[in-house]
């Protein structure tokens, strides 16, 4: 990374540390991990000015099981408004099962079964009456495989606005392809190829097609399941800058193996971990704590914490 | 391993010698090779055999007939009459009929198992499809004369009771639903998640990811599906012999509620048990000449559909 950010970087971090180790230590004793996340809010608040309390996903209690299989042991944590939210932890840990749980994408599980609750805007949309398609209208996911329809560049973006008939006329629906494209920095590389199948391109520009055509439905929400686990460290800054430019107008959850990246990109982390179950002698995924990027990475309140973002395991 | 049989020199030192294959292992491998190379070529010898025997007999056909009698009233081989529009318009309307029934059940089939479907239910419907598959056509061919003639041709249609070319079709359509069901579900089953997924993440329907995503993707297993049922109800024999309505001759005709012979079914009533067929001196030849029309109509449906995959393929 460049010095100028490297240095920005510090600065808050030390800033942060600061806040916390002069007032509000008592308040932050740190019994659960979301109210941990919430005092330090208002204890940075002047510090981080994109810290708004505005909760967009609050979790709490959230299990999730595959048939008789506990993946993810009582996670509480509250996502806010036009931050990165970064999910990080070793493979097994039931951070991609909880973002799933985002937009019920679960569902397509036969066997997943999800317990607790998991608030939209105050929504719960774990309600028998909510429709999941409405769910997923309204939050995106990209994959950690590029997965571009075996459709034309075109056809990719134009298939949310069309399933979804936001796109009555052509020169709509031509317009919220050029922008979506635009908005993922893919139109000039793509702009006289909207024909061509979108296999044809690279595996760095599918993943920026596959966030151009989740953002073509224009969602409130961006979940990213490892987006840059298949491409090289090229194609992955590419893909961090465009979360850059694109985080003013989406929340966005991230999945990452990548510790680095979360210390980049995202304003708040969640760290989980696999915990074994002494009962049944299974791995169970546990959120062990959630807080600012900058605590988790530099001033961590739990010891599994500090040993896995300081290299010492996983 | 037997330590003392490599050849890598004492002293440590590598050789060309010592990197070279055992002999006796390479004559296995060689033996191997060989004697697969010869199974396939067995394999090609036969069907290079049969289509010799085909043409030689046919072009005989071809050279003695007098063409008037292969354009006439019908098909009457042991009177020197070879009407053989008779015959293909028959395999074509059984065909047909066939396809409009096993097409959009095979198909409704498929995609109830491989997209709807929980995993309990795929698992016990898919094996009794297969057994389905298994049924021996004699007795669909029973079936199609004794229960779907009366019932369906004559309540429905208001045909004959008895063996009716719409009876046949039936029947036929009956005998390739699990043809057809089967090799689509494999097809659509083998259209990876991730584009299910992607689909659904957008807000898509399950019946809008199954019609854009997931049939589009398929579409060259579902042709293949659609190829190999039709090729399966043109070569159809037991089932439009019993239930075509017609015995060893036939006028032309295009109704579906009347009788008639199939290309097999012609063939099937002139050869039976013996190679003396009775009739006039072309009779015999003449089944000759109907096979290769079939085997003909055959390979060319089979060119077009590659050419229509090419076309309209996705690839994933």
């Amino acid at each position: 990374m460049d010095t100028v950010s490297e240095s920005v970087w510090t600065d808050r971090v030390e800033a942060a540390t600061e806040t916390i180790r002069t007032g509000q230590m008592e308040q932050a004793e740190p019994q659960a991990a979301p109210r941990l996340g919430q005092d330090l809010d208002r204890a940075v608040q002047s510090d981080a000015p994109d810290a708004t309390g505005d909760a967009v996903f609050e979790v709490e209690d959230l299990n999730v099981y595959y048939g008789d299989f506990r993946a993810v042991q009582d996670a509480t944590f509250t996502v806010y408004k036009r931050e990165i939210t970064a999910m990080i932890g070793p493979s097994g840990c039931g951070k991609t099962s909880v973002l799933r749980c985002f937009n019920r994408m679960n569902d397509l599980i036969p066997t997943a079964r999800v317990e607790g609750r998991l608030d939209f805007h105050n929504v719960p949309i774990y309600d028998p009456r909510v429709d999941p398609v409405e769910v997923r209208r309204r939050i995106g996911m990209v994959f950690q495989k590029p997965n571009p329809f075996p459709k034309s560049v075109y056809d990719n973006i134009a298939f949310g606005p069309r399933v979804t008939g936001m796109a009555k006329k052509k020169s709509d629906l031509d317009d919220i392809v050029e922008r979506s494209l635009g908005r993922s920095a893919l139109w000039d590389e793509v702009k006289d190829r909207l024909k061509d199948s979108a296999l044809g391109l690279s595996g760095g520009q599918q993943q920026r097609l596959c966030i151009a055509r989740a953002i073509a439905v224009d969602p409130d929400v961006l979940l990213m399941d490892e987006p840059c686990s298949a491409l090289d460290p090229i194609a992955t800054t590419r893909i961090e800058d465009l979360m850059q430019e694109i985080k003013d107008d989406y929340t966005i959850v991230i999945v990452t193996h990548n510790m680095q990246q979360a210390a980049r990109i995202s304003n708040r982390t969640a760290f989980f971990t696999a915990q074994l179950d002494s009962t049944n002698d299974q791995r169970c995924g546990l959120l062990v704590e959630y807080d600012r990027t900058e605590t988790i990475f530099s001033n961590p309140s739990d010891e599994r914490t500090e040993n896995y973002v300081t290299g010492r395991f996983g | 391993m037997d330590v003392t049989d490599t050849r890598i020199d004492p002293a440590g030192e590598l050789t060309v010698e010592s990197l070279m294959a055992n002999p006796r292992q390479a004559r296995k491998e060689r033996l191997i090779r060989d004697s697969l190379g010869a199974t396939a070529l067995v394999s090609v010898l036969i069907s290079g055999l049969i289509i010799w025997s085909l043409f030689s007999e046919a072009w005989t056909f071809m050279v003695e007939v007098d063409w008037g009698a292969v354009w006439d009233i019908g098909w009457f081989p042991r009177r020197g009459i070879y009407d053989i529009k008779t015959l293909i318009a028959a395999s074509l309307i059984i065909t047909g009929i066939a396809m409009v029934v096993a097409g959009p059940l095979g198909l409704g089939a498929a995609i109830y198992l491989s997209e709807y479907a929980r995993p309990g239910v795929r698992r016990t419907l898919k094996p009794i499809l297969e057994i389905l598959a298994g049924i021996p056509s004699v007795v669909l061919g029973f079936f199609a004369l004794e229960w779907i003639a009366p019932n369906v041709v004559k309540t429905l249609f208001g045909g004959p009771a008895a063996g009716s070319l719409l009876a046949a079709g039936i029947g036929v359509g009956v005998l390739v639903i699990p043809l057809v069901a089967s090799i689509s579900e494999d097809a659509m089953k083998a259209v990876p998640m991730s584009l299910r997924e992607a689909s659904s993440g957008l807000g898509a329907r399950k019946l809008t990811t199954t019609v854009r995503v997931v049939l589009p993707a398929a579409v060259s297993g579902l042709m293949a599906a659609f190829i190999v049922a039709v090729s399966r109800a043109l070569g159809e024999t037991m089932v439009v012999f019993m239930a075509g309505g017609a015995a060893q001759t036939a006028v032309y005709t295009h109704d579906p509620l009347d009788g008639s012979l199939t290309m097999t079914a012609g063939m099937t009533s002139l050869a039976r048990g013996t190679d003396n067929v009775v009739g006039e001196g072309l009779t015999f030849q003449s089944l000759f000449f109907v096979g290769l029309v079939l085997f003909v109509v055959t390979f060319a449906l089979n060119l077009v559909a590659d050419r229509f995959v090419h076309r309209v393929r996705e690839q994933y």
